[in-house]
């Protein structure tokens, strides 16, 4: 294709002045101080996750019962609980599970999203209808119902039992699992719908006339300019998951034996009225932050990778 | 406009009939068998079986295949037909032999004995499928052993007694007052549990057994029934559209009526929910037109960061918080609908909740509308700016609004999980979350179906009205 070959060309003795998308919003990124400092919070939180197994491997025995339920202290900065563990070390093992299930649900609901969703969007026909029934009767089913029914009914399921990779479905990976049926769905609407715009496009009709199959079409040219809106949605949903786990946790669904924000903030219902406020305070803080910085951060990343949705 | 009715309508029987699949993949096929959970496994297969029949439990998941052993007696007289068990045997029970008219008022005298039914029965499908893993003789442990030690205790001398072990019988008495009894322990095999049938025997050497028995000569006739074509969709798919439809799921815990639970708990919710979404949503577009009329300026600035830190905090906070506020000052308020203005806690607790997260939603609609090109015309007329906001803006922000407000509707119906379970308000939210912890399967199926249908009728609604007043709609 020689007269394809020498726009190319001609292209490249303009000065460069133009970035990337990605460049582009790397760089939106780095002159927003307020986004740097919600990204070091979602890291710094990160960080606790990977390292606070390692950190209080005997957290759950640290059985203390001289100093039972004492508020803070100089001693134990968030006071102590019911069995006079630190509630400073509980809170940050909170996190633990709270951003496993989270990234966990997300990081298989978010590409299966932008699959599902950019397969329908550009084949259309028959696949996008049954695309669109399975994400339509996923959605008629509301929120919180949703992902509890779905928990209750893999509650007793035990997957590939007796080998070593056995998965017990009444545990975490229950809570991954509902979430991550019920994440994909707004970001393949999302991702459907902008695909459905990008078909039309002029370079995808040249691509196409250039004799590429569908599929590498799909992913040379499709996906990589709807990808965004998954990386949008992934921070946003994060905040959708940490809620969720801490209302299974209130319902009797949630992670057992291990400390979660959910637990601590149920127990609180007993605790308040005698006057504990730390759990609450200490779990219902530390969500907060993380959820803050999810916010605005994911404000901003859409602010800096999707110029069509910035906000007024 | 017809058409575009229609094919929202397919578009909603597709859904409902989706989530009806889905409820029925979950609860009937993920969740596995939850009999031992409400019927004693201590009363035995009968009392399993019976249980299992009452909420249709036992037809087969979708395509009903199934046979039965089919025992007629070929005499005429006056008796009754029946089997019974021979003495210490308990194989008519393990197999759930039974009258096939048992139960009903009035009994015909040619009715035969028929097993349970099974999917795919023939003639080579082994007979523990028949019995179920139950034993047909028990093991009798402790007779036996009393027996041993009690002999060896007096008579340490003599040869310890073999005890008279039972045998695994059937007892047919005939109409022509015979009787016969068929003995099993050819097809039998001695296991820990006691006498059960061999791994090797087949439906159809019992049926070899009982039609060859030297004292039958042509009395009673034993076989497999044949399939009947009209039987083959009674399925518990069938049966769990029909229940879905209807709502006439029974509870597993109470038996109670899906459709009167509903009746008689819904006003609960509603209670809750109407004054809570009505007020969540007048005070709501109140703050966010305010918000977004000084747009840009401190009040504005200040109000989306007030909103951005109440949507941050978890919304359990808010209710264990909010309670133990309530419980401070009136304690009785704090729980239960003692006095029917209890109701008004959860309501301004939810309100108060909600109110962040939807300020800052229709701020953003308000000012996407606000930069649109009929706005700057009518401010350039010089048509004073309360107007602009109210009578052209709001107008136009309606849509998106009144699409989240249809989107809350599932929860009008339902009541808020959480708020209704925390406040001890009997709505169905609270009996969704008590059925959860119970395993009432039906009830959580039903109640997931009745929100998702109420959500599809409530968008096809609005898609229809919006459809009807809004052109932009009807031509996309």
């Amino acid at each position: 294709m020689p007269q394809v070959q020498a726009t190319a060309d001609a292209v490249d003795l303009e000065p460069r002045t133009g970035r990337s998308l990605w460049a582009d919003g790397a760089r939106r990124i780095a002159r927003d101080p307020g986004a740097i400092i919600c990204l070091g919070v979602i890291v710094a939180y990160a960080v606790i996750t990977v390292t606070v197994g390692y950190a209080l491997p005997n957290w759950t025995e640290s059985y203390d019962y001289d100093n039972i339920n004492k508020p803070p202290s100089a001693e134990n900065w968030l006071g102590t609980d019911e069995f006079g563990r630190s509630v400073l070390e509980k809170t940050l093992l909170g996190a633990k599970v709270s951003m496993t299930v989270a990234f966990m649900a997300n990081i298989t609901a978010i590409p299966l999203g932008i699959i599902l969703g950019a397969v329908a969007g550009y084949y259309g026909g028959l696949l996008d209808d049954l695309i669109i029934w399975l994400f339509t009767t996923l959605a008629a089913v509301p929120g919180l119902i949703r992902v509890i029914a779905i928990r209750f009914a893999f509650q007793g399921v035990v997957l590939l039992e007796e080998t070593p990779f056995e998965i017990d479905l009444g545990g975490m990976a229950g809570i991954i699992l509902a979430l991550s049926i019920t994440g994909w769905i707004g970001t393949c609407r999302l991702i459907r719908a902008e695909t459905m715009k990008i078909r039309e496009l002029d370079y995808v009709t040249a691509a196409r006339a250039a004799g590429r199959s569908g599929p590498a079409i799909l992913l040379r040219h499709v996906v990589p300019n709807v990808v965004h809106l998954g990386i949008i949605n992934f921070s946003l949903r994060f905040i959708g998951c940490v809620g969720a786990e801490v209302a299974l946790s209130y319902l009797g669904l949630g992670v057992s034996g291990v400390p979660s924000w959910g637990q601590m903030i149920n127990a609180a219902q007993m605790d308040l009225v005698v006057g504990r406020w730390w759990q609450i305070t200490a779990a219902g803080a530390a969500m907060f932050l993380l959820v803050l910085a999810l916010n605005i951060f994911g404000d901003r990343l859409r602010d800096a990778l999707d110029p069509k949705l910035r906000t007024a | 406009m017809g058409s575009f009715i229609l094919r929202r309508l397919v578009q909603a029987a597709f859904t409902v009939f989706g989530v009806m699949l889905l409820t029925f993949v979950l609860f009937r096929l993920v969740a596995g068998d939850v009999t031992a959970q409400f019927v004693n496994p201590k009363l035995g297969r009968e009392a399993r079986v019976a249980w299992l029949r009452r909420h249709r439990l036992d037809l087969p998941m979708v395509v009903n295949l199934q046979r039965r052993l089919v025992i007629t007696d070929r005499t005429h007289g006056e008796g009754a037909f029946c089997v019974a068990d021979a003495a210490g045997s308990k194989a008519a029970a393990a197999m759930v032999l039974e009258r096939a008219d048992k139960g009903q008022p009035r009994q015909d005298p040619n009715s035969p004995v028929v097993s349970l039914s099974v999917q795919m029965l023939s003639p080579e499908t082994p007979l523990c499928e028949l019995t179920g893993g139950d034993p047909w003789v028990a093991q009798p442990k402790t007779a036996e052993t009393r027996a041993a030690t009690s002999s060896a205790e007096t008579h340490p001398a003599s040869r310890p007694v073999e005890p008279v072990r039972p045998r695994p019988a059937l007892a047919f008495c005939l109409r022509d007052g015979g009787r016969l009894e068929v003995d099993l322990s050819s097809l039998s095999a001695a296991t820990g549990k006691g006498s059960v049938p061999a791994a090797a025997a087949t439906c159809g050497d019992l049926i070899r057994l009982i039609n060859e028995h030297p004292d039958n000569r042509g009395r009673l006739h034993a076989a497999i029934s044949d399939l009947s074509p009209g039987n083959v969709f009674n399925s518990q798919f069938l049966w769990h559209l029909w229940e879905s439809v209807t709502f006439s799921n029974r509870s597993y815990k109470t038996n109670e009526l899906l459709l009167e639970v509903i009746a008689k708990r819904a006003k609960y919710s509603l209670a809750l929910t109407v004054p809570m979404l009505a007020l969540g949503w007048i005070s709501a577009m109140v703050i966010s037109s305010i918000v977004a009329y000084y747009r840009a300026s401190l009040i504005d600035k200040f109000g989306v960061f007030v909103c951005v830190l109440g949507m941050c905090i978890p919304y359990l906070v808010y209710m264990i918080v909010g309670q133990a506020l309530v419980f401070m000052v009136a304690p009785t308020a704090a729980w239960g609908l003692h006095s029917p203005a209890n109701i008004y806690v959860p309501i301004a607790i939810a309100v108060i909740a909600g109110v962040g997260g939807s300020v800052r939603f229709y701020r953003t609609v308000i000012l996407d509308e606000i930069n649109r090109d009929y706005v700057r015309t009518a401010r350039a007329k010089g048509v004073p700016l309360p107007g602009i906001l109210f009578k052209h803006v709001l107008k136009n922000c309606m849509l998106p609004i009144l699409t989240s407000l249809v989107v809350s509707i599932p929860f009008l119906v339902m009541g808020s999980l959480l708020l209704e379970r925390f406040f001890g308000v009997p709505g169905l939210g609270s009996l969704m979350v008590t059925s959860v912890s119970d395993r009432d399967v039906p009830i959580i199926s039903g109640l997931t179906f009745l929100t998702a249908a109420v959500y599809v009728l409530g968008l096809l609604v609005t898609d229809v009205l919006y459809a009807a007043f809004d052109p932009r709609i009807r031509l996309r």
